[in-house]
């Protein structure tokens, strides 16, 4: 399927994080980006699937080229689809401290504000400009 | 049949719905969205970043909600970005809350540009103090860059590593700075309303009711005065009898069928889209141009925020999703005039934190990560290292940026939609490119490894402004200083619309003092007002 090749592609896998391939079926069945990986998948060549890597980034850099509006609405969709995928969140969050939880409910912990902070600022002079209080 | 009928329940409607209710009118509001449920926020699910693209996108055109109207910005430099729904544009925003300064009421007295406003800061501030109780502040006493005034409700903010980097440069530098006042609660404030807890993405709703909306604040308390709200009510036209007075609203309701709604005053809080192209399309004997328009002005002199951002990366991790997005620390270090700069008026800088996987990926603070080989290596250097500053200029109004009606696009119920048409001018360029310096210099000395600065970010069509704007004279202006327009004594305008300039700061705080006053002068002149036989 041209699907995996083409995430493959855009989204390389490393030692840490896995290939974009592996969000190919959610991609093709969502109702909002399904399209967008359809329309580029109508533009790839018939031999793309098996072409060797070179050749494959070649051929979407001519296409990104020749369909920028439609590649990129591709990137955002699979981008989006790849970052919430949970393997990938696992990854990031072992790798930067990023929790693989939802925002919500948790939230994040912050040292509170410090008044201390404000010491210098808060020793200078008005910065405002003083103006008439009355309209003319 | 209504003392007043309200157009928007937004920010502004919402704070006049309720000053107007609590006095003892019969109020009703007509709302083109519905509730959003707090708890329905993506925030809570895996996938909460998908709906930053798709169906919480801040471009209507893009997000295509049921509640939205299209926007026709083919000839605009800038997006759309706003809400429809209870609650209005407070439902995503980021609750930045700064007041105007005294300087901003004044730019033709003290800087020769524009016009001044027919009321000063000290007209304003008591509404501004009455506002800043109803939604909740969190902020800091002192700021030298503006006048003092009363304790904000809660602490500020926490600000991060980020922040506390940028302040140190900014002392170094020997540049103001000062803690962001934002609507959002550091403690629990208001009616079932609890802190906030950092998550982040405040734009996608809080289900901890911290950030203010005014579905949270103004609402429960307006309905409990016994506002009659009614929702997915889209307004087509504002009513007058043969003296050009209005009598009412048609609308569709949730049905697609036309209602109409009496009213003795009406008042318009659409938003500076919404507000003037329900106006033009008010078209009547005595209005053929538009509902108060004799003068050729509703609609013209849109004002945005013209926004420009340098992106700092930093070597250390930086863990910006942590604490609100929008918010912790500004510098109004450049935002008077200073003819040295070669531009008249400023801007201010504020710092907003980082991104999530996804934000980080598709790019916008930071242009999109590659595709392709290096893929991740960039993702792992930007991803929780960066802070960005944004440049918030004032745009100062000329006549052709404008809002017409579309002849090319038309909402689900055939209306014509609302067509911007908007550029930028140099003096703006000028200040745009003084403030990425800036903020460049600023990253530099807070010792950013790779600074990126962008001249305009496009999709900040966030503050809609000055599309029917006030004055004192009937001749130059579409409203006087109670809001009340010049041509239609007992029509009342309430949002960004009315304002005479845009000042360099988030007007949403500015917005609500203003309705919550023109509110206070219909209850005072409530005998006075000619209201249609």
């Amino acid at each position: 399927m041209s699907a995996f090749a083409l995430l493959d592609t855009l989204i390389p896998g490393d030692a840490d994080f896995p290939a974009g391939g592996r969000i190919a079926t959610a991609l093709a069945a969502h109702d909002r980006f399904g399209p967008q990986l359809a329309a580029i998948l109508d533009l790839l060549p018939p031999n793309f699937r098996d072409a060797d890597p070179d050749t494959r980034f070649a051929t979407l850099t001519a296409l990104e080229s020749a369909h920028p509006e439609a590649f990129g609405a591709l990137i955002v969709a699979a981008y989006s689809l790849y970052y919430t995928d949970p393997a990938v969140i696992r990854v990031i969050g072992r790798l930067t401290g990023h929790s693989a939880a939802p925002p919500q409910p948790q939230g994040h912990a912050l040292p509170p504000f410090d008044p201390a902070m404000v010491a210098i600022p808060a020793a200078r002079p008005p910065l405002y400009r003083p103006t008439p209080k009355a309209n003319p | 049949m209504d003392d007043v009928l309200i157009v928007g329940a937004g920010a502004s409607g919402a704070a006049a719905a309720w000053k107007l209710a609590t006095a003892g009118f019969k109020v009703a509001c007509l709302e083109q969205g519905t509730w959003v449920n707090p708890s329905d926020t993506p925030s809570l699910r895996p996938d909460w970043e998908v709906a930053r693209q798709t169906t919480h996108h801040p471009n209507p055109n893009v997000r295509h909600g049921p509640a939205d109207y299209p926007v026709d910005d083919r000839d605009a430099a800038i997006k759309p970005f706003l809400y429809n729904a209870v609650g209005g544009s407070t439902i995503l925003w980021g609750a930045h809350f700064p007041r105007f300064r005294p300087s901003d009421f004044k730019v033709k007295t003290l800087d020769g540009v524009a016009d001044d406003w027919p009321l000063t800061y000290e007209d304003l501030a008591p509404y501004y103090a009455e506002n800043d109780r109803m939604m909740g502040v969190s902020g800091l006493s002192g700021d030298p860059g503006n006048p003092p005034r009363e304790a904000r409700q809660m602490p500020p903010v926490p600000p991060g590593r980020a922040a506390l980097r940028m302040a140190q440069a900014f002392d170094r530098l020997g540049w103001h700075w000062w803690p962001t006042d934002v609507a959002i609660n550091t403690r629990p404030y208001g009616a079932n309303r609890g802190a906030c807890n950092n998550c982040g993405p405040c734009d996608l709703g809080c289900p901890q009711g911290a950030r203010s909306a005014t579905d949270v604040t103004y609402w429960p308390q307006a309905l409990k005065a016994g506002v009659t709200l009614i929702t997915n009510a889209r307004a087509f036209e504002v009513e007058t009898d043969s003296q050009g007075r209005a009598t009412g609203v048609a609308y569709y309701d949730a049905d697609g069928v036309a209602q109409r709604r009496r009213a003795h005053v009406v008042a318009l809080a659409a938003n500076g889209l919404g507000t003037p192209r329900l106006m033009l399309l008010s078209r009547s004997r005595r209005f053929p141009n538009g509902l108060a328009n004799d003068t050729d002005l509703v609609g013209r002199r849109l004002m945005h925020h013209p926004t420009g951002m340098v992106t700092g990366t930093f070597a250390e991790p930086m863990e910006g999703w942590r604490g609100p997005f929008a918010v912790s620390i500004l510098s109004q270090q450049f935002y008077e005039t200073d003819p040295s700069r070669g531009f008249t008026r400023g801007y201010q800088m504020q710092l907003i934190r980082s991104d999530g996987p996804v934000g980080t990926a598709v790019g916008g603070y930071l242009p999109r990560v590659p595709w392709g080989p290096g893929h991740h290596a960039r993702f792992r250097q930007v991803f929780g290292h960066t802070a960005s500053l944004t440049i918030t200029t004032e745009d100062l109004p000329r006549p052709e940026n404008r809002v017409t009606l579309s002849d090319a696009l038309k909402d689900r119920h055939g209306i014509p939609a609302p067509k911007m048409t908007y550029t930028l001018d140099d003096n703006t360029w000028a200040m745009i490119r003084h403030g990425i310096a800036s903020a460049t210099r600023a990253f530099t000395e807070a010792g950013a490894v790779d600074i990126t600065p962008q001249d305009l970010v496009v999709n900040a069509g966030f503050h809609l402004m000055g599309t029917a704007c006030m004055g004192a004279a009937p001749a130059t202006s579409v409203v006087d200083a109670n809001s009340r327009a010049h041509a239609c004594p007992n029509l009342v305008i309430l949002d960004g619309s009315v304002f005479t300039t845009a000042a360099a700061l988030n007007p949403t705080s500015t917005i609500q003092a203003l309705a919550l006053r023109a509110a206070a002068a219909l209850i005072r002149d409530r005998a006075r007002i000619g209201v249609a036989a």
